[in-house]
């Protein structure tokens, strides 16, 4: 029952999630910390988007069909084990004198998101496992 | 994945905390030396600045001859901010006409600091918004820290 959970795409998907939140919090740390850096560009975490495209059953893209193992990748199924969050850095705005693209109003509501997510992820996986925590303690 | 941990994200928000802090330390400099026309190395006080640089090298120097992507895979998010140097501002010192003055030249201007009050007070409330915006980024992390704590209970 446990090793049913602790597989379960529900588990492994707060698992990646968090560590996405823990990653992206230390971006927007970075970020801010960098607000008065001459030539510094803002960067982002994506995760959510990689992630969601896995967990499609029937992706409506175009996928390619392999008649060789040699052959390319065309958008073919990622297992939701391998994804991994991804920073990029946005080097195409430009909103001061000193190249810094850093808006510090965007970065505080990123960090508070960032925040409220970690914080309802935990929530969820909290409840998960307390159901489980009943079931071992036989209370109704 | 220790070195993303939320434990770096706040060693990344204390050097954003240690420059602001340097720079509002060279800021009070100035302005209490406002009006000082002798220093050790002769001549009037002079500005002084603080040179910020990222501490991982991620900044973005423009060449004219590199076509720029508008966005850019990395592996590491950094890891917060450096004070390269404390720079004394090159400008001209401000000369008025003093012919009492100890410190006048030959034709009775005193050289004064090329500190501008305004300026520095304007820096002033950026520098300290700066700071208390990292202090919002670590009391964030430290409560990330505190719930993950509470995984399980």
């Amino acid at each position: 029952m446990l090793n049913q959970f602790f597989s379960s795409v529900q588990y492994i998907a707060t698992r990646k999630a968090l560590d996405a939140a823990a990653l992206r919090q230390k971006t927007i740390s970075n970020n801010i910390a960098n607000v008065d850096t001459p030539h510094y560009k803002r960067s982002e975490v994506n995760f959510e988007d990689a992630f969601k495209q896995a967990l499609e059953k029937n992706p409506r893209r175009l996928v390619g069909f392999k008649t060789d193992h040699q052959h390319f990748d065309i958008n073919s199924h990622t297992d939701i084990n391998s994804v991994q969050p991804t920073i990029w850095r946005q080097n195409d705005t430009f909103s001061r004198a000193d190249d810094n693209n850093v808006d510090i109003d965007v970065e505080m509501a990123e960090l508070a998101k960032n925040q409220l997510m970690f914080n309802a992820l935990i929530e969820g996986l909290n409840r998960k496992m307390s159901e489980y925590k009943k079931v071992i303690k036989g209370q109704g | 994945m220790y070195t993303n941990s939320i434990f770096t994200s706040i060693d990344a928000s204390a050097s954003g905390l240690t420059a602001q802090r340097l720079r509002m330390d060279l800021i009070a400099g100035n302005i209490a030396n406002v009006d000082t026309t002798r220093t050790p190395e002769g001549g009037p006080f002079k500005r002084q600045l603080a040179v910020f640089a990222s501490k991982t090298d991620l900044t973005m120097r423009k060449f004219p001859f590199m076509p720029m992507k508008i966005k850019t895979e990395m592996q590491h998010p950094g890891d917060g901010v450096k004070v390269l140097e404390v720079m004394k501002d090159p400008s001209a010192p401000r000369l008025r006409y003093e012919p009492g003055h100890p410190d006048a030249n030959n034709e009775g201007y005193v050289a004064y600091p090329n500190v501008d009050v305004v300026k520095e007070m304007v820096d002033m409330i950026s520098a300290s918004r700066a700071y208390e915006a990292n202090i919002t980024s670590i009391n964030s992390a430290k409560n990330m820290a505190l719930k993950a704590m509470s995984i399980g209970k």
